[in-house]
């Protein structure tokens, strides 16, 4: 094994997961345990499920591989991408928003906040009434992710 | 240890609420959405609140006031929001009439009549401020706030003795009073019709649009001082200034009346009124300007913070947009949500101003 070309993660249902060093550090708590000399062996990511965790690791690398140019093509089929990327249940994203917090990725942070800051733009009060269940929603988000705070202060 | 993908995840104690993650979603609406937000409860008025103090940058908007021309003088209040790009109905009583709406400053709306002189200079036009018509009568003066003070200048009835006459309204005071008049350079076009207007805390700054020579006028001192020729580029026929932030802005269009080639910005000191081009219209929106008309021999700017808003002065189909900011002029047009068939019943006054949380409150109605 190699270590400065890949690394290994670990999730919480066990599953390792084997990436390229570039697109692990995209993550900016997996750069941070890198350089600590944290991640020996395997880096353990203990509350994040493998589906959410390949969706994370599916986004960083496509925007590692995309070449980092002003290209017009390169710069829609990024934007095409995140798109598609973001097309889920708020379950997914919930659970999305947690491990990317958690695993601190700013430009999936952001693309996520505002996923959900188009979704709530309501106007009608029909539109007010779904906001305020996505409230309820947020509001839980809230919790899970203080609670994330306190778990890992406790590591 | 809490599996992450179990809904939601839940404290045997509850935590306090940090709410960043609320802020961190609402940081990323644009202010006029953030406004029935900070309604839904507590937790997301402390986020929104927060939001605010964080960049309170104020907003330049687009505000079209419009009044019937027939009686009961019905007004409408329509504002572009450059952020979110929308147009918003301004939902307010319909401005008490005392003669037509008028503005020849942006951010200065005003009827006046011989007996009455009615004010507004709040982004929105939400609060009128009255007092007794100036005693010279004045059909298309020069009116500008300059500081506290409102400074009426020229624009006077046919059979008036002094055409050239200055009346300065003091806002502190309630009071009227009459300094030197303007300078002789003003004889025959001392009216807003030839001069363009803007002015900072200290000074007006008239600028004749056709020639772009300068004068500036101090309430305070009360003196006039000028006349500079803005010199920008030779084949400007037509120009107006106005404030964006700090800076004095000319635009100015190039060509003639039946072949305009361009429209320029350009910046000019204050102190030696030297003029720096920063920026140029696209050709297509120079186009999108004309409306497909042969003949434009004039235009109309509006400006407030970093955003300045160019259109035909009447019947103007689109509105063209500069916003700058970092070095770099960013155009696009938008659409005037003030069709071409309302401005034959409707008077249709534009003015700017930077729009601020409070002023938004009272915003009730959105439209897009």
């Amino acid at each position: 094994m190699s270590f400065s070309k890949t690394i290994m993660l670990r999730n919480y249902d066990g599953e390792t997961f084997v990436v390229d060093e570039v697109v692990a550090v995209e993550p900016q708590t997996i750069e941070h345990m890198i350089e600590d000399g944290c991640a020996n062996t395997s880096i353990p990511l203990p509350n994040i499920t493998s589906k959410i965790l390949s969706k994370v690791i599916e986004h960083c690398k496509k925007h590692v591989e995309t070449p980092n140019s002003n290209e017009k093509d390169a710069k829609a089929d990024l934007k095409s991408f995140d798109f598609d990327f973001v097309k889920a249940d708020q379950g997914t994203l919930f659970d999305l928003i947690l491990a990317v917090n958690y695993l601190n990725i700013k430009g999936l942070l952001d693309l996520i906040y505002q996923t959900i800051a188009d979704m709530i733009k309501g106007k009608t009060p029909e539109e007010e009434e779904e906001m305020r269940r996505v409230n309820a929603w947020v509001f839980s988000c809230f919790v899970g992710v203080t609670c994330l705070y306190f778990k890992s202060k406790k590591i | 240890m809490q599996p992450s993908d179990e809904q939601p995840l839940v404290a045997t104690v509850p935590p306090p609420i940090h709410g960043d993650v609320l802020e961190a979603i609402l940081s990323h609406l644009p202010l006029i959405h953030l406004v029935p937000k900070s309604l839904v409860s507590k937790a997301w008025n402390k986020a929104v609140t927060s939001i605010l103090i964080k960049s309170p940058k104020p907003q330049p908007w687009l505000i079209i006031n419009t009044q019937t021309t027939r009686s009961p003088y019905l007004t409408t209040t329509l504002a572009y929001d450059p952020t979110s790009r929308l147009w918003i109905n301004i939902n307010q009583p319909s401005i008490n009439y005392v003669s037509a709406l008028r503005s020849s400053q942006p951010s200065l709306l005003y009827m006046i009549a011989p007996s009455k002189f009615s004010f507004s200079f709040d982004p929105l036009h939400l609060t009128w401020h009255h007092t007794m018509g100036p005693r010279i009568w004045r059909i298309d003066p020069i009116v500008a706030k300059v500081g506290t003070y409102v400074v009426v200048a020229g624009g006077t009835c046919d059979y008036e003795h002094d055409p050239l006459a200055v009346e300065i309204f003091n806002i502190d005071s309630l009071t009227w009073s009459k300094p030197e008049p303007m300078p002789e350079h003003f004889k025959g076009s001392a009216s807003s019709t030839w001069h363009s207007v803007a002015s900072d805390d200290r000074r007006l700054f008239v600028a004749t649009k056709n020639d772009a020579v300068l004068h500036t006028f101090d309430p305070v001192t009360n003196t006039w001082d000028g006349p500079y020729n803005l010199v920008t580029d030779r084949t400007v026929f037509h120009s107006v200034i106005g404030f964006c932030n700090d800076r004095l802005i000319l635009i100015g269009m190039l060509g003639d009346p039946n072949d305009v080639v361009g429209v320029k910005l350009w910046e000019v000191s204050c102190e030696s009124f030297e003029c720096y081009e920063i920026g140029e219209m696209p050709v297509d929106l120079v186009e999108k300007l004309k409306g497909g008309e042969l003949e434009v021999s004039s235009i109309e700017g509006r400006m407030a913070g970093n955003v300045v808003y160019i259109y035909k002065p009447v019947g103007a189909e689109e509105v063209i947009v500069c916003e700058f900011g970092g070095g770099e002029c960013v155009w696009w047009s938008v659409e005037n949500a003030v069709g071409g068939d309302r401005w034959i019943s409707e008077r249709v006054v534009f003015t700017c101003s930077n729009v601020g949380i409070d002023a938004l409150r009272r915003v009730t109605r959105l439209m897009v």
